[in-house]
């Protein structure tokens, strides 16, 4: 069976009717996989300005050709729609098994229209697809959930995308779950889910994945692993895993502390890389991998497969947090609940904040970590406190004032890196299409090691722009972000997989059509240059401490910056993708056509 | 010159079955591998395990058609002369005995001495007992 | 004139620190590009030098009584 197979599963969950639709061959060229496939499909006779919430918003989950073969960390699959959380078109990918077992059931995607008339569970395997009712299963963790689905489909060999009550009761934040292991999700999948009724994703796959010559394929992907670092035993992120950005962040002074007030915290060291090594319990790597990034963490009650640097951060210091226990604690009941880490700490800390400030007493202060972990069980059932964090930053500031301090973009919560220290990221958050996100462009690097200023904002529209479109093309043909992997080594890799000769040039050109596609999707939905702005504080307030002390971060400077980026981007100035643009990035017509209608009109 | 692995230290990526499926199927596919890489999670955490052949030979003793050999160091079965009894999948004490899709006896034979699943894992877990592995890494017991 | 650093390696050249731990002597005057040659940090590789609080270069000399962190480049996640 080759590497693409262009077969979809698509699925109706409110008739029941389940197909499978060819994916032409064309769009594995043009657009490839995961991303970037995930995106085209989702925007296949689709209204980017309907309802989240409704159901005619399209879950739709894309592998990869790479996925199921030889390739180090390729198993990924994405996961598209349209967010309930900043109404952007949001993906997210998960590692664990479940991309390469959709290959080996003999699919390359699925999609997920509707909404099914009770809690319901998709399994598929090569020889049947079918939707199973699971009413038992409302309001049941994730952990327990994935159990009980492979029981019911008789296969503990079974993988399953699991939601939790959180995705169920459509707060704004969910995630789902796989293995006790991975999650996905930011911008709210989980509630999308949770909208069509669907509980779980189930795959059993045993077919086979072909290349087209398989003694190149092992010659090639083995001089690469050796080659490239992903089997050397002293790369950090298998050693330590992403917590060894806690002191680095510490020191460049952009470690996010009391809600963005400061960039360092004095605890550090209770929450750093080798605080959590003391209670680490074993190493894990997702299909594929020769990374091997996982680690199982055992705390005096909790247990969790993390916490990765962001949970640390956002969940660590930003609450005045230095208990690593209970950083373990709040990533184990967010991964059973289904809460994105990320926008869980952040709220948290809002509401911490604006207490202590007296602008609303919300009864938490920094610090109070046992208040901070009833209100995370809360936020998953909508209740009490829990009902009014789980509306999120943007939502609950605009309700209670504040909004300088909720530090968000277009909706979703900032991650682990302040700007202030590093300038590069503040255009990263501000363009990235599903909003403040730190995966699309990681400038921090390019400004910590490269000859880079990180307190200028000259050359960083061509740096975020250059590293949005590689970032595209490698979450689109396949490996994982942990692979430093540059367009060229890709390219020979999708060369090997797929078949072809692609150079580095081409990659590069797929990420800019498909990062273009997402800002088409978001200008449709509404968006515009307006929308690309960083929180308040960020501009109105300096950092006190480390290198960015006492550097201001002038809104004005980044609004030049941000018109430097729409013309290196061939945008018009209002940040929106040209007609001309798009044809020249090969988009197709019948998307060009619908586009040029609609900022014709607007 | 059996297969050893540190089993504490697998992280479970499965790019030995990957490189096994590969090079004896010509196609990717962790189901036909020779050797099996699983994981649970139960409540003393993550375990991941590996079963594997360790040419014991006790597939060759039980054979009832004499269709299993030890050629040494590793197993050869001789597919004309196995009736797909699975005698040998029944009485190996390790699960490594395999079924193929004609319903012949499919057991590791260490790719005649040179393992892909040595040659590929990432983390020098499996290695040959008293022999460096092809990737220079030393094997210790 | 001898004097002495607080020094502070991270991720991969956790293993270049010498065993005495800190504090670590140096000559007052050296610079941190000397210090790196005499730690064997592997050449050619870019590092992110924070001193006291502030990025500094390879050239910057130490007087003695700083806190010195070099960083290996690091992935984030």
């Amino acid at each position: 069976m080759s590497s693409f197979l262009g077969k979809m599963l698509n699925v109706d969950l409110t008739t029941g009717k389940i197909e499978t639709t060819i994916i032409p061959r064309e769009w594995a060229r043009q657009y490839t996989g995961q991303k970037g496939l995930g995106a085209r499909i989702l925007m296949d006779s689709f209204d980017p300005l309907i309802d989240p919430l409704s159901p005619e918003n399209k879950i739709v989950l894309t592998a990869s050709v790479m996925a199921g073969t030889i390739v180090s960390s390729s198993a990924k699959l994405a996961i598209s729609t349209k967010s309930p959380q900043t109404g952007t078109i949001t993906d997210g990918s998960i590692g664990g098994h479940f991309g390469a077992e959709l290959k080996y059931a003999g699919f390359d995607a699925i999609c997920i229209s509707g909404k099914a008339d009770n809690l319901s569970c998709l399994y598929l395997d090569p020889e049947k697809a079918e939707i199973l009712p699971v009413s038992d299963l409302k309001g049941v963790g994730t952990f327990e959930t994935e159990i009980r689905i492979k029981k019911l489909v008789g296969d503990s060999q079974a993988k399953v995308l699991a939601n939790g009550p959180a995705g169920e009761n459509r707060v704004p934040f969910s995630c789902i779950s796989t293995e006790r292991y991975r999650q996905l999700g930011r911008g709210g999948i989980g509630a999308v889910m949770g909208s069509k009724n669907l509980k779980a994703i189930a795959v059993r796959g045993w077919l086979e994945v072909e290349v087209p010559d398989m003694e190149e394929c092992l010659r090639v992907v083995k001089e690469i692993h050796e080659t490239d670092g992903v089997i050397d035993p002293e790369n950090e992120i298998y050693t330590d895993g992403t917590p060894i950005l806690v002191d680095f962040c510490q020191e460049s002074g952009l470690l996010p502390t009391a809600n963005f007030q400061e960039g360092t915290f004095d605890s550090f060291e209770n929450v750093n890389t080798a605080a959590m090594k003391e209670i680490r319990q074993a190493k894990k790597a997702c299909y594929s991998c020769a990374i091997a990034c996982g680690n199982y963490l055992k705390g005096k009650q909790h247990e969790v497969e993390g916490p990765e640097y962001e949970t640390i951060a956002l969940c660590g210091p930003n609450l005045r947090n230095d208990s690593k226990d209970r950083i373990v604690e709040i990533n184990a009941l967010c991964d059973d609940l289904g809460l994105d880490t990320i926008s869980t700490g952040s709220v948290l800390a809002y509401m911490m904040e604006m207490t202590e400030k007296g602008l609303y007493d919300f009864g938490i202060r920094f610090g109070d970590t046992e208040k901070a972990v009833n209100i995370v069980r809360h936020i998953a059932f909508k209740e009490g406190l829990g009902a009014e964090a789980a509306m999120g930053v943007r939502a609950l500031s605009e309700k209670y004032g504040g909004q300088e301090m909720a530090m968000h973009v277009k909706g979703m919560e900032l991650p682990g890196y302040d700007p202030r220290g590093s300038w590069g990221m503040g255009i990263s958050y501000a363009t990235a299409p599903r909003g403040g996100c730190h995966m699309t462009a990681y400038a921090i690097e390019a400004e910590a090691w490269g000859d880079l200023d990180p307190f200028t904002y000259e050359g960083k529209a061509k740096l975020v722009c250059d590293l949005q479109n590689a970032q595209f093309a490698k979450f689109s043909m396949g490996v994982c972000d942990f692979w430093p992997i540059s367009s060229e080594t890709l390219a020979r890799l999708y060369s090997v997989t797929f078949g072809g000769d692609w150079t580095g040039t081409e990659v590069d050109f797929i990420g800019e059509r498909i990062f273009n596609l997402q800002r088409v999707f978001n200008v449709m939905a509404g968006f515009d240059h307006t929308d690309d702005r960083l929180p308040g504080r960020l501009h109105n307030e300096n950092l006190k401490a480390g290198p960015p002390k006492d550097v201001p971060m002038p809104y004005e400077s980044m609004t030049v910056s941000l018109d430097e980026y729409y013309q290196i981007r061939g945008w018009d100035s209002q940040g929106r993708p040209t007609p001309e643009k798009l044809k020249d990035l090969q988009i197709e017509d019948v998307f060009i056509d619908q586009y040029r209608a609609y900022i014709e009109l607007s | 010159m059996p297969l050893r692995v540190k089993k504490a230290t697998c992280t479970g990526c499965k790019l030995c079955q990957l490189a096994c499926s590969g090079w004896h199927n010509g196609a990717f596919n962790p189901e036909k591998a020779r050797l099996k890489v699983s994981h649970k999670y139960d409540k003393s955490g993550i375990q991941i395990s590996i079963s594997y052949c360790n040419q014991c030979g006790k597939c060759v003793d039980t054979c009832q058609v004499e269709a299993i050999s030890l050629n040494g160091s590793w197993v050869l079965v001789d597919h004309s002369k196995c009736i797909g009894c699975k005698t040998c999948l029944e009485t190996c004490p390790l699960d490594a005995v395999h079924y193929d899709g004609k319903d012949k006896s499919v057991i590791c034979n260490l790719c005649e001495g040179s393992p892909r699943c040595v040659e590929w894992c990432p983390k020098g877990i499996i290695y040959l007992k008293e022999k460096k592995s092809l990737t220079g890494r030393a094997a210790n017991e | 004139m001898k004097t002495q650093i607080k020094l502070n390696l991270f991720a991969n050249f956790t293993k270049f620190h010498p065993h005495e731990g800190n504090p670590h002597s140096i000559k007052s005057g050296t610079t941190v590009q000397a210090l790196m040659n005499e730690l064997d940090l592997p050449e050619g590789v870019p590092v992110l030098i924070v001193i006291d609080g502030h990025r500094c270069k390879p050239e910057t000399k130490l007087k003695g009584g700083e806190t010195v962190n070099i960083f290996p480049p690091i992935r984030g996640g």
